[in-house]
C-alpha cells in the first residue's frame, strides 16, 4: 500500500525530466531503481552480518572455555575485566531478590550502583539453570549479532549507501593507531608465515609509545559486557530519531516519543556512558532542529523522568565521587607524566583516521550534519574532561565518537575510490590499509586463543567455590584479600568486605577504612573479633593473597575459629556457627 | 571531465574540478602517509629503545622490604593508598613491578608504616620512592624524627628514585615507625600536586661514617638514582633536587 501512494505521489510530481519520453516512464525507472536499491541493501546487510556474525560466532566461545586444568579465559581484556561481572551477575543467580541491591558485591560499605542489566541477565540466566559460560557468552553473541545489525542499518540510512554502510562497519571494528607499522618493520626483517599468522604482540596497544587507543573489539566489546549491550540500545535510538527528525515528526505521535523516551532509560541501568553519548548528541540535534522543540521537549520528558528516577535509585548514595572534571589533553595531560605532545598523540592512536574526518567534514559538508557533528563534540570532550576516576575510561565515550566519525571516513574513501585517476585509487587504499591495518591485526591476534588465553580459575578453586555455596548462605559475609580473581566473589558470588581496590579506585569509592580494618582482622590483632563482630563476618578465607597482602595470621584463626574447608592452599574458618552457638 | 564523472563529482556533494587537482589531492595524502609514517617509526623505535634501556637497568634491590607489605598504623585523614602496577612505567624498575601509591593527597597529609621486627640496634635506613610529575615533596621521619625530605617531583616522566638514604637510626626492634609526610609541592609539579609512591625499604647495617645525610629541613633528592635503577632520565635525577 505503502509504495501504491509512493506511486500516485510521482505521478503527481512529474516534470519530463529529460531522456524520459513520458512521465509513466520515469515512475517505472524510479520505481526500478528503488528495488535495485533495496536489494543492494539487503545484499550488503547480508554480507556484513553473515562476515562479522561469522568472526563474532568465531571468537566468543574461544573467549571463554573450561579445560581440564581449570576456567579460561581468551584474551587478556576477557581475563581482566570478567571477574568481576561474573561478581555482578553472582547476586541475580544467588541471592534472594530482596537482596539483589542491598550491597555492592565487592564493596561491603557501598550500595550496588553498577549499570548491572547485562550482568544481570546472565545472573537470571544461571538462576534458570544454565551453566556459568553459557548464560555469559550467550547474551554476548547475541548483542554482537544486534550491534552488527543496527550498526549497518544506523550507516546505512546516514551514508545512503550501502557499500559505504559496509566500509564503516569495518572501519568501526577495525580502530587502531599506527602501531602496525612496528609490525610491518619487524615483518620486514625477519618475514615468515608464523608472524603473519599470529601477530607477535598487540598493536593497538603500545604504553610505553604513548599508543593508548586500543582497538574496540578487543578492549570494550568483549571485556565491557554494559558497553556491549549499550551501544546498540543507544544506536537503536539514534535510528528511530534519525527517521522522525527526517520526517519532520510528521506523524509521530507523542505515545511514540514517550515510548522512545524508555531506550535511554534503560541505558541508565545499562551503560552510563552510552546514556551520556545520546544525551549529548540528542542536544546537538536539538540545536540543529530548533523548529521542532515542541517534539524534542516531549522526548526530552519522557526520556528524562525516567532516566532521572533511575539514576536516583541507583546511584544517589553510591560513595562514588570525582566522576566528572577539568582534564585538557586526556591521556596527553601532564599529570599522566607520558612526555607527549598532544599532535603526536593523536596520529600515533589514530593515524590517518581524523585527518580523513576532518578532510570529509568540509569537502562533504559533514558539519550540517548534528550526527557527525555530535561525534566531534564528543571527540573534544573527551580531551576535556575527565568522566571517570580512571581518565582511560574516556574510551568508552570515545567509542561513540568514532562510531559516528567512521562516516566522514566511509564517504571520502570511497569517494576516492570513485575518481578516474589512479593516484586517488591507490590513496584510498593506502588511507584504508593506514586506517584498518592495526585493528585487522588484533582481530587477528586475538582468535589465536592456544597463544593468548589466560586461566582464571584452576579446577581446585573451582570445585572449592562450588563447595563453599553449598555450605554457605547466599547472603553470608566472607572476610578475604582483595585479589583480582578472588573464587569467593567471582565464584561463589558471597559477599565479600573488600573487593578489587584498582576497581574500587576507579569506580572513586574511597575504600581506606575498610582496608584498614579488613588488614587488623586477617592480622588477627586485639580488635580482631570485635570488628568480625561489628561487621557480622560470617566466614574467614584465607590462601596465599590473604599471606602475601595482607599478612594473614593463620594460627590466630587455628587457634580461635573452626577450621570448616580446607583445599588448593585455601583455608576457610567459620566465624558464623561459633556466633550461632553463642547466640545460644 | 566525462559526463559520468561529472555526475560522479555533484552526486558526491564536491565541485567538478580538473585531474590535476586530484593528484595534488593524492600527492597531499602521500606525502601525509610517508612523513607520518617516519615519524611513528621513530617514535615506535624511540620506545622500543626506552623499552631495552629498562631492561637494561640495574633491577631494583632483592633486599628491599616492599612497602605493600607494611601496615598502615595510621593516616591524617582518609586518602587512597593502594598497590600500583609499574609495568607501565618505563623510566626504570620497581622492586615487584609496582608501588604503594598515594592518592588524593593534600599538602600536610601524612601516612605512618610499621616497620618489621628487628633486633634492637642501630641501622641505616634507605627509603626507596616514585619521582612524577604531580608528585609532592615528602618529609620522611622514623620514630618521630624528621631523616628527610626529598622533592619527588620529575619533569622526566615516571621514575624510580633509587635510595634515599635516611642515614643510621636506632630502632627499638618492635613498634618503630616510618612517617612520610607532604610538605609542599615543588613549583613545576601539575595537578593534583602532593601525590607520592612508596617501592619499599632497606633497612641494612649501620654506615661506619657519622649518623644520616639528609637532616632536617634540607631538601635533598635521589643521589642514587642513576646507579641504582637506571632508566634514561637517571642521569637527571639528581639535578632535579632543590
Amino acid at each position: 500500500m505503502r509504495d501504491l501512494g509512493r506511486l500516485d505521489q510521482y505521478l503527481d510530481e512529474i516534470n519530463e525530466p529529460p531522456g524520459y519520453p513520458n512521465g509513466r516512464d520515469h515512475v517505472g525507472a524510479m520505481i526500478t531503481d528503488e528495488a535495485t536499491k533495496r536489494r543492494g541493501f539487503v545484499r550488503a546487510f547480508t554480507a556484513t552480518l553473515a562476515i562479522w556474525g561469522l568472526y563474532f560466532g568465531f571468537l566468543w566461545p574461544r573467549m571463554l572455555f573450561e579445560r581440564s586444568d581449570g576456567l579460561w579465559a581468551g584474551w587478556r581484556t576477557v581475563w581482566a575485566d570478567w571477574s568481576v561481572h561474573f561478581a555482578y551477575a553472582n547476586v541475580f543467580a544467588y541471592r534472594r531478590v530482596g537482596d539483589w541491591f542491598s550491597a555492592n558485591p565487592i564493596f561491603f560499605h557501598g550500595d550496588f550502583d553498577y549499570p548491572f542489566l547485562a550482568d544481570g541477565l546472565s545472573g537470571l540466566l544461571m538462576r534458570a539453570g544454565m551453566d556459568r559460560i553459557e548464560a555469559f557468552l550467550l547474551p554476548s553473541i547475541i548483542a554482537s549479532l544486534a550491534l552488527v545489525a543496527l550498526l549497518f542499518s544506523f550507516y546505512a540510512s546516514l551514508l545512503q549507501s550501502p557499500k559505504m554502510a559496509m566500509l564503516a562497519c569495518a572501519l568501526f571494528f577495525t580502530n587502531g593507531g599506527v602501531g602496525f607499522l612496528d609490525f610491518a618493520a619487524e615483518f620486514a626483517r625477519a618475514p615468515s608465515l608464523g608472524t603473519l599468522l599470529l601477530p607477535p604482540r598487540e598493536y593497538t596497544y603500545f604504553p610505553e609509545q604513548g599508543i593508548w587507543w586500543i582497538n574496540i573489539v578487543s578492549s570494550e566489546l568483549l571485556p565491557q559486557r554494559a558497553l556491549l549491550l549499550g551501544i546498540p540500545l543507544g544506536l537503536a535510538a539514534l535510528i528511530m530519531l534519525r527517521r522522525y527528525v527526517e520526517s519532520g515528526f510528521e506523524g509521530v505521535s507523542r505515545v511514540r516519543l514517550v515510548a522512545l523516551g524508555a531506550i535511554p532509560a534503560v541505558l541508565v541501568i545499562t551503560h552510563m556512558h552510552s546514556f551520556l553519548a545520546i544525551v549529548v548528541l540528542c542536544g546537538v540535534y536539538l540545536l540543529y532542529d530548533r523548529r521542532n522543540y515542541p517534539q524534542w521537549l516531549t522526548f526530552a520528558v519522557a526520556a528524562g523522568l525516567p532516566s532521572a528516577a533511575l539514576f536516583v535509585l541507583l546511584y544517589a548514595g553510591s560513595g562514588a565521587g570525582g566522576f566528572i572534571e577539568w582534564y585538557p589533553g586526556w591521556l596527553t595531560n601532564p599529570a599522566q607524566n607520558r612526555d607527549l605532545s598532544l599532535w603526536l598523540f593523536l596520529w600515533l592512536n589514530w593515524g590517518t583516521f581524523l585527518p580523513v574526518a576532518a578532510v570529509s567534514l568540509i569537502r562533504f559538508r559533514y558539519y550540517r550534519d548534528p550526527l557527525v557533528v555530535g561525534g566531534v563534540v564528543l571527540f573534544v570532550l573527551c580531551f576535556l574532561l575527565r568522566f571517570q576516576p580512571n581518565v582511560w575510561d574516556n574510551t568508552k565515550l570515545l567509542t561513540w565518537s568514532h562510531l559516528l566519525l567512521c562516516i566522514p571516513v566511509a564517504r571520502y574513501l570511497v569517494h576516492l575510490w570513485s575518481k578516474p585517476a589512479v593516484a586517488s585509487r591507490c590513496v584510498a587504499v593506502a588511507l584504508l590499509i593506514f586506517t584498518t591495518a592495526s585493528g585487522s591485526l588484533e582481530l587477528l591476534r586475538m582468535t589465536r586463543t592456544e597463544a593468548v588465553s589466560n586461566r582464571m580459575w584452576s579446577r581446585e578453586e573451582l570445585a572449592l567455590a562450588e563447595e563453599f555455596s553449598g555450605i554457605s548462605d547466599p547472603t553470608a559475609l566472607v572476610l578475604c584479600s582483595d585479589h583480582h580473581h578472588h573464587w569467593v566473589p567471582s565464584l561463589s558470588g558471597r559477599q565479600v568486605l573488600l573487593g578489587y581496590r584498582g576497581w574500587l579506585a576507579s569506580y572513586g569509592l574511597d575504600y581506606g577504612p575498610i582496608e584498614r580494618d579488613v588488614r587488623s582482622m586477617l592480622e588477627g590483632g586485639p580488635d580482631a573479633e570485635a570488628l568480625m563482630a561489628d561487621y557480622g563476618v560470617d566466614f574467614v578465607v584465607i590462601g596465599t593473597s590473604e599471606r602475601r597482602d595482607f599478612g594473614a595470621n593463620e594460627s590466630y584463626f587455628e587457634q580461635h575459629h573452626e577450621l570448616i574447608l580446607d583445599r588448593a592452599d585455601n583455608k576457610v574458618f567459620s566465624i558464623q556457627r561459633e556466633r550461632e552457638s553463642d547466640r545460644l | 571531465m566525462s559526463k559520468r564523472e561529472k555526475n560522479q563529482a555533484h552526486a558526491d556533494g564536491a565541485e567538478p574540478y580538473g585531474r590535476a587537482l586530484d593528484w595534488t589531492e593524492a600527492g597531499l595524502w602521500i606525502a601525509l602517509l610517508v612523513i607520518g609514517s617516519l615519524v611513528a617509526l621513530a617514535v615506535l623505535h624511540d620506545g622500543e629503545a626506552r623499552k631495552r634501556v629498562r631492561a637494561d637497568a640495574a633491577p631494583a634491590p632483592a633486599d628491599l622490604i616492599e612497602a605493600e607489605d607494611l601496615s598502615v598504623i595510621a593516616k591524617s585523614r582518609e586518602f587512597s593508598f593502594w598497590l600500583q602496577p609499574a609495568t607501565g612505567f618505563s623510566g626504570g624498575n620497581w622492586s615487584d613491578d609496582s608501588h604503594m601509591f598515594a592518592h588524593e593527597t593534600k599538602d600536610g597529609d601524612w601516612i605512618e608504616l610499621s616497620l618489621p621486627e628487628q633486633e634492637p640496634g642501630r641501622y641505616a635506613i634507605d627509603v626507596f620512592m616514585t619521582k612524577a610529575a604531580d608528585y609532592g615533596i615528602i618529609a620522611v621521619f622514623v620514630n618521630g624524627a624528621r631523616r628527610g625530605t626529598f622533592d619527588l617531583w620529575s619533569g622526566r616522566g615516571v621514575l624510580p628514585t633509587g635510595a634515599l638514604k635516611l642515614g643510621d637510626v636506632d630502632l627499638n626492634g618492635d613498634e618503630d615507625v616510618i612517617r612520610f609526610a607532604v610538605e609542599g609541592t615543588n613549583p613545576n609539579a601539575v595537578s593534583p600536586f602532593f601525590q607520592f609512591g612508596i617501592d619499599g625499604i632497606r633497612i641494612g647495617k649501620p654506615a661506619s661514617t657519622a649518623s644520616g645525610n639528609a637532616e632536617a629541613g634540607a631538601i635533598s633528592q635521589a643521589s642514587e638514582a642513576g646507579a641504582a635503577q637506571g632508566g634514561p632520565d637517571a642521569d637527571r635525577a639528581s639535578t632535579e633536587a632543590e
